[in-house]
């Protein structure tokens, strides 16, 4: 029964993920928190703080994290694919009409328009990340040395580049 | 899947999807430079512009970016099993790793070096970003109509600090009504 109601509540949820992971904070608190009441403040902020800073879509580390500690395994597991299910289904839909209408006026324009704003929604989002885990002058640094390596080696892997990031920071962060 | 050709394709796209999700620090957008580079750039199955259009419109809709342009790109590629097997992969890190974490929860919270290293990537990761962000300039047309809505959307964004979802939606309207088809 726990099963059932956990793959339903994350549904709504996924839904409701509108903007990434962040957005959802507020919305899983209320729901979870305030009133099913299924896990403490203390330790939604806990999970939250890991969320962010372990490999995954944020949102779904968060639903994974709440599913496990209700049921165990099969709770993250239900609720991992609650999280996903809905926006699945929802851009299938879409992915099949776009095919299909890609020659129309109006879809071409407003693919230019949407185009141009999605710049600005890169550059929002490179600007939240230094704004909230950036402390000093070393990761600046670093995403400098990264953008340059980025731009030079067009052939190279960024994952590799992720790997080496990530090694520096472990030893001179 | 109809041949083995498509069958292999699905399986690749499988693996690359399972292999960025475990990069994915910070946020979906994190994946969006390792994509573009392995997909265009590499293994050819899609298009620039292809993956910016997929980019784009995975961005304005509900639901988590990862999972909308894994969607959306897997049946670009080879229809329903791409996408499905797409999704797949980017579930299983997240369940392996937070399931592992969920059962050392306390000790793991106190582990500085896992800090580090994720701190790291993510600075690899803005690298990365402002790279791609620099490229899709580089290759936008620009006109007088996307020169003006680029200036607009900067203002609602960045100095009235409005939801990114109607800063879409106008700047949609506007474009259909207002902008140009390049032919």
């Amino acid at each position: 029964m726990m099963l059932v109601k956990l793959f339903l509540e994350f549904c709504k949820i996924g839904v409701v993920a509108f903007g990434g992971g962040n957005a959802i904070f507020p919305i899983l608190h209320h729901e979870l928190v305030e009133k099913l009441q299924w896990i403490s403040t203390q330790d939604f902020l806990n999970f939250v703080s890991i969320a962010e800073t372990t490999p995954g879509p944020i949102g779904m580390n968060l639903s994974t994290f709440i599913g496990f500690k209700l049921a165990g395994f099969p709770g993250a597991l239900v609720a991992t694919i609650g999280y996903v299910f809905l926006p699945f289904l929802f851009m299938l839909v879409v992915a099949t009409v776009a095919v299909k209408i890609k020659d129309s006026k109006i879809y071409k324009r407003f693919l230019i328009a949407i185009m141009v704003v999605v710049l600005v929604l890169l550059t929002r989002a490179a600007y939240l990340m230094v704004a909230g885990g950036f402390h000093d002058f070393r990761p600046y640094l670093l995403s400098l040395v990264v953008f340059i390596a980025f731009m030079k080696f067009k052939k190279l892997n960024p994952i590799y580049l992720l790997i080496i990031s990530g090694l520096i920071g472990m030893f001179y962060f | 899947m109809k041949d083995k050709k498509s069958f292999k394709t699905v399986f690749k796209l499988f693996s690359i999807f399972l292999y960025v999700a475990i990069f994915t620090v910070g946020g979906g957008i994190a994946m969006v430079p390792v994509l573009e580079r392995v997909l265009v750039e590499r293994k050819k199955y899609l298009n620039e512009k292809e993956f910016t259009e997929i980019f784009s419109i995975a961005q304005i809709l509900p639901g988590s970016l990862m999972i909308n342009m894994a969607t959306f790109i897997g049946y670009k590629i080879t229809g329903f099993w791409g996408s499905f097997f797409s999704c797949l992969a980017i579930m299983i890190p997240p369940l392996a790793i937070i399931t592992l974490i969920s059962i050392f929860y306390a000790k793991f919270i106190q582990f500085t070096l896992i800090n580090k290293l994720m701190l790291g990537i993510l600075a690899g990761v803005v690298g990365e970003v402002a790279g791609i962000t620099l490229n899709m300039f580089k290759k936008t047309k620009f006109d007088f109509f996307k020169i003006a809505l680029l200036a607009f959307s900067f203002a609602l964004i960045f100095i009235f600090k409005m939801n990114p979802i109607y800063v879409v939606l106008i700047g949609a309207v506007l474009g259909v009504f207002l902008g140009r088809t390049e032919e």
